[in-house]
């Protein structure tokens, strides 16, 4: 007798919670452990690959800045030189038959 | 190989020497606040993840009073990774209007909307209304019961507009009340209205950009340095802030998707302690500040009346910041930016907490 009440009861409050449950907002989030921890293991695997990225932006971004504080702009030896800039070292512009021409040498004129 | 053999083809028809040349010489102003230089980037880049997810959510949204909610628990428990686009396209949404409230109160603080870019300021303000809509008819495409509250909440409070109110409230609901109607309503605003509008209006936008250059605030014009070329390095700083926006857009729609209530009954009463999305709350908050009957007048149809100066004093901020137009500094207009910014925070918080 007191067991079938106890499971009359059981059986009540599963049926209400249920119906409460059913009531309230869909839960979104995937509820079994595995799926969970596949979405926090792609999580975790996609901001190193965004942490990789930037390094990599970075990385590009100094060596431009580098190259342009050096007075050349960011696509090579021949897009010209900044106006106004000192050109330090005139290689990179010139071939070295003009060098020879002026009895100058590469090295000397770095000097 | 096929790779030269491309671009000739394109350069033979195009002058692509004119475009790389326009792209080498842009340059965009070098000073301590550049920073906010980048918050348009980074709208521009959500309101491109809200395009994508949206459409892909198109796809098998179904908008009918009947199985629209239907439709979106199908998306959400039978779609491979569907919750995931609607969770993205949910928190896409909230980090792109909250952008744009960024931009456009760093463009108040700075004077950006100072002679000449009056434009770009309107058009600006013209997006965050777009913006706005679109959240509110995103929100009832769910034809859930609090969206269902929402947009009768809403509606209505536009329905006491003095003169124009009741059209503009049968308008949007398509009829006297919200209805199957007015879904139709919101979702062909949604996908095609407003996408169109956006794309009018960002592109009338970037143009105005282009055409009068970045602003540099008053107090930098004297201490600003040498402007950076855009290509790359704007470009590469853009590219690094819009990879940290998708990481924590991803993050947030991964832990955080958004529930589905219940399906909206039209019938059944509204729920208990219903509040409009966050962009909503300190207009919501506003609103219940007044009292029902003010000198025998609707208190809520003299409070809109209020909210709407105040939202055309800020459109239309440019043209009364005098001192702006003349390039002088304006204290009081700063002060007045500040307190509509604090004003927005303290609202919306209180609204949240409430």
């Amino acid at each position: 007798m007191i067991a079938k009440l106890i499971l009359g009861c059981f059986g009540m409050v599963s049926g209400i919670a249920s119906d409460i449950a059913g009531g309230q907002a869909l839960e979104v989030f995937p509820s079994s452990p595995y799926d969970r921890y596949i979405v926090y293991e792609t999580l975790v695997l996609f901001w190193i690959g965004i942490i990789g990225l930037i390094a990599i932006i970075r990385m590009k971004l100094k060596e431009i800045e580098r190259g342009q504080n050096m007075g050349l702009s960011s696509n090579g030896w021949d897009r010209g030189i900044k106006v106004g800039m000192p050109k330090p070292y005139d290689i990179g512009k010139r071939d070295m038959t003009s060098f020879i021409e002026e009895g100058l040498s590469p090295v000397k004129k770095q000097r | 190989m096929i790779r030269q053999e491309l671009r000739n083809w394109f350069e033979e028809r195009y002058n692509v020497e004119d475009f790389r040349r326009f792209a080498r010489s842009k340059r965009v102003p070098s000073h301590s606040y550049e920073i906010w230089y980048f918050t348009g980037g980074a709208t521009l880049f959500l309101f491109i993840i809200q395009f994508i997810t949206g459409a892909v959510l198109a796809l098998y949204y179904i908008p009918h009073a009947e199985f629209a909610h239907k439709s979106i628990i199908e998306i959400v428990t039978k779609l491979h990774m569907g919750w995931f686009f609607r969770s993205l396209h949910h928190w896409g949404a909230q980090f792109a209007i909250a952008l744009v409230l960024v931009h456009m109160f760093g463009t108040l603080m700075l004077k950006s909307y100072r002679k000449p870019r009056e434009l770009l300021w309107l058009s600006g303000c013209i997006l965050l209304g777009i913006s706005i809509f679109f959240g509110l008819s995103g929100y009832f495409l769910l034809w859930d019961e609090r969206a269902f509250a929402a947009v009768r909440v809403a509606t209505g409070g536009a329905g006491n507009f003095p003169i124009v109110g009741g059209f503009i409230r049968n308008f949007l609901r398509g009829g006297i009340d919200v209805t199957g109607e007015t879904l139709t309503r919101f979702y062909a605003f949604h996908v095609s209205i407003l996408p169109l509008a956006v794309i009018l209006v960002v592109v009338a936008h970037l143009f105005l950009v282009q055409y009068h250059g970045m602003s540099v605030p008053m107090s930098q014009e004297s201490k600003r340095g040498q402007d950076t070329f855009f290509f790359p390095n704007i470009l590469y700083k853009d590219l690094i802030i819009w990879l940290v926006l998708l990481g924590l857009v991803v993050t947030c729609a991964a832990l955080a998707p958004p529930e589905i209530g219940r399906q909206a009954d039209p019938l059944a009463p509204a729920p208990e302690n219903i509040k409009p999305e966050w962009y909503f709350l300190s207009l919501f908050q506003t609103l219940k500040l007044f009292p029902g009957v003010i000198l025998g007048l609707n208190g809520e149809t003299i409070a809109i009346i209020i909210v709407t100066v105040a939202v055309l004093f800020l459109f239309l901020f440019p043209f009364f910041d005098r001192k702006s137009l003349r390039q002088e500094r304006s204290p009081v207009f700063t002060w007045i930016g500040f307190i509509y910014i604090i004003y927005f925070i303290v609202m919306t918080v209180i609204g949240y907490f409430s």
